[in-house]
């Protein structure tokens, strides 16, 4: 799950970051108290949720390939503005994004 | 209250009792209440933890444990509709714990068509006879306006001003601020605790055993160690849920169709902003005793809609409107104080069915084209109620709505928003194992399991159909009708 976690930061910290005017200790704790949570959804969720994460990944690595000249490693933002045109996908991200909020403290 | 486990038996992995009882909700409860009255030997198996266990410290975290399928069952649409995000408790007093508590009868007139149709054989004077009975068990009040119920008192004060019918929600309160909601955990489940029920949380039921046509035993696991345990009984009372009540059945093979029978409620929430600061709900503890709406706006009752104020903590803000865009959301965050979300309840014309995905149940449901002319409604008049001068912006659940600054741009989104677009939740699923008088019916007026002798269903499952209002109560009545009947061959 350490692999997940890793793309859950590299995914939603900049938004998170965005929200909450770069206060990184809280959105360090927003982020690890939902993973704390993550880790107890039931599995077809969990499993829903890791597909989709492995997913925005293997098309960040794409990215970096096909945009090299950028010399940028997170293309994330750009990957979660395409996904939101299919309508499963943005169900996932606003899940994600919804349940993130819950966890903010 | 210190409710047990099965560590606490460790000693024993064998039980042999009268009457045993899934589920510790309201059907649950007042169903092990009923069976207590009656001088009957019962136990309650509840999947979820004790609430007493828990650190309430964060939202998210709570809504995890407290809820089941982490709070978002979905109920997927096969025709195009929305995908409704579903939130039922799973824990000790299931969703008694995490709701409101809104203490609402079922109408006179929905419960004359049932009665009609011959879906019930409960006329509405005993029912309204077993609501009394509640209420002299269970504390029932209306509550006071605090400072922390501006939205409440908006509601009212723009309600009054359009002549439109309002009134206090009765809940299951004492009425007194600060003092905890009556949830079953506090009143019935409390009471038998103390008089030698056993009520056994994070205890999972893995298989109904059965025999020529009859229910034999159960195989339970302790979820705190993962130890099984057999359960032998006479009477088997099935009371998960509208969802998790079909799904253990099906699961156990014990049905094997499901017809659309489930019926539930879609919350549709809006978000204001006010020019005027009203919001100072400033926690991020999770809290289900306090009190949400003071109010209910009743003009369109009939027509099955229900206006009140919603939980306006950050975090919940915040998660409703996790589709709107960054700016908004930063807003939200940076003047919270001037937000304020509502809850624009509708009776759903659509039904469903329940089904499972790698062992978790979900509802796949057909949407009922007659939805979008209520959710059209509901934008209409929420337009009409509160745009004013205190009022800067409405954020419906519509994608890409974006603000709405005016009635006229209401209008407009309610004649051109797409269904596929709406983002919608539900905490009120009942009927799905409901009498039917048809050969397909899983069950009889007494709610029990066609071709089983001794299995019963006393939840939201067997309300003969949608209530229009928060079903607690009836659930209850219901439960407590099926139990009397009972009694004798029990």
């Amino acid at each position: 799950m350490f692999f997940f976690k890793k793309i859950i930061q590299l995914v939603y910290s900049q938004y998170l970051l965005n929200l909450y005017e770069n206060d990184k200790n809280r959105v360090n704790s927003i982020l690890d108290n939902f993973f704390e949570s993550l880790t107890r959804f039931n599995i077809s969720l969990k499993i829903i949720i890791c597909l989709f994460l492995l997913f925005l990944f293997i098309v960040n690595i794409f990215f970096i390939i096909i945009f090299f000249y950028q010399i940028r490693l997170n293309h994330f933002p750009k990957i979660i503005k395409l996904a939101s045109g299919f309508p499963y996908l943005k169900n996932l991200d606003n899940f994600l994004k919804a349940n993130l909020s819950l966890h903010s403290s | 209250m210190p409710f047990k486990n099965l560590n606490s038996f460790d000693d024993s992995n064998d039980f042999n009792i009268e009457n045993i009882i899934i589920g510790s909700g309201a059907g649950g409860s007042t169903t092990a209440f009923e069976l207590f009255k009656q001088k009957k030997e019962c136990i309650i198996l509840e999947d979820g933890p004790n609430v007493n266990d828990l650190d309430f410290s964060n939202i998210g975290k709570n809504i995890i444990k407290l809820y089941k399928n982490n709070g978002a069952t979905p109920l997927i649409s096969n025709n195009g509709g929305p995908i409704i995000g579903y939130g039922q408790g799973s824990c000790v007093g299931g969703s008694t714990y995490v709701n409101a508590g809104y203490f609402s009868n079922t109408p006179e007139w929905i419960f004359n068509k049932w009665f009609k149709e011959n879906k019930t054989i409960l006329k509405f004077d005993h029912f309204s006879n077993l609501i009394d009975e509640i209420k002299s068990e269970i504390k029932v009040n209306t509550d006071q306006l605090t400072s922390v119920d501006n939205d409440s008192k908006i509601l009212f004060e723009k309600s009054k001003k359009l002549n439109w019918q309002i009134e206090k929600c009765e809940r299951y309160s004492s009425g007194i601020v600060g003092e905890e909601k009556q949830n079953m955990n506090k009143t019935y489940l409390s009471y038998l605790s103390e008089n030698g029920v056993n009520i056994l949380h994070d205890t999972r039921v893995l298989k109904i055993n059965t025999q020529n046509g009859e229910a034999k035993s159960l195989i339970v696991e302790n979820r705190l160690n993962l130890k099984k345990y057999k359960f032998k009984f006479k009477n088997l009372f099935i009371c998960c849920g509208p969802i998790n009540t079909p799904f253990l059945l099906q699961k156990n093979r014990l049905i094997d169709n499901n017809e659309n029978n489930f019926e539930f409620h879609i919350n549709f929430k809006i978000i204001l902003k006010f020019k005027k600061p009203i919001n100072f709900n400033k926690s991020f503890k999770y809290n289900p005793d306090h009190p949400v709406s003071i109010y209910f706006m009743r003009e369109f009752e009939k027509e099955g809609a229900l206006l009140s104020a919603a939980n306006s903590e950050l975090p919940y803000i915040l998660a409703t409107a996790s589709h709107f865009s960054d700016e908004i959301k930063k807003d939200i965050i940076k003047n919270h104080e001037h937000y304020g979300m509502y809850i624009y309840q509708i009776k759903s014309n659509s039904h469903g069915q329940i089904k499972s995905f790698l062992n978790n149940p979900y509802v796949s449901y057909s949407f009922d084209e007659k939805d979008t002319l209520e959710i059209k409604k509901a934008i209409e008049r929420t337009s009409k109620l509160f745009f004013d001068d205190d009022v800067d912006f409405i954020l419906y659940p519509v994608e890409n709505s974006g603000h709405i600054k005016s009635q006229k741009e209401a209008m407009n989104l309610s004649q051109n928003f797409q269904k596929k677009k709406l983002h919608l939740v539900s905490v009120h699923g009942m009927s799905s194992m409901r009498y039917a008088p048809n050969k397909n019916s899983l069950t009889d007026f007494n709610g029990k399991l066609k071709d089983f002798k001794n299995i019963f269903i006393t939840d939201a499952s067997i309300i003969p159909g949608n209530t229009g209002e928060s079903p607690q109560a009836t659930i209850m009545a219901f439960s407590k009708f099926i139990t009397k009947n009972l009694s004798n061959s029990l």
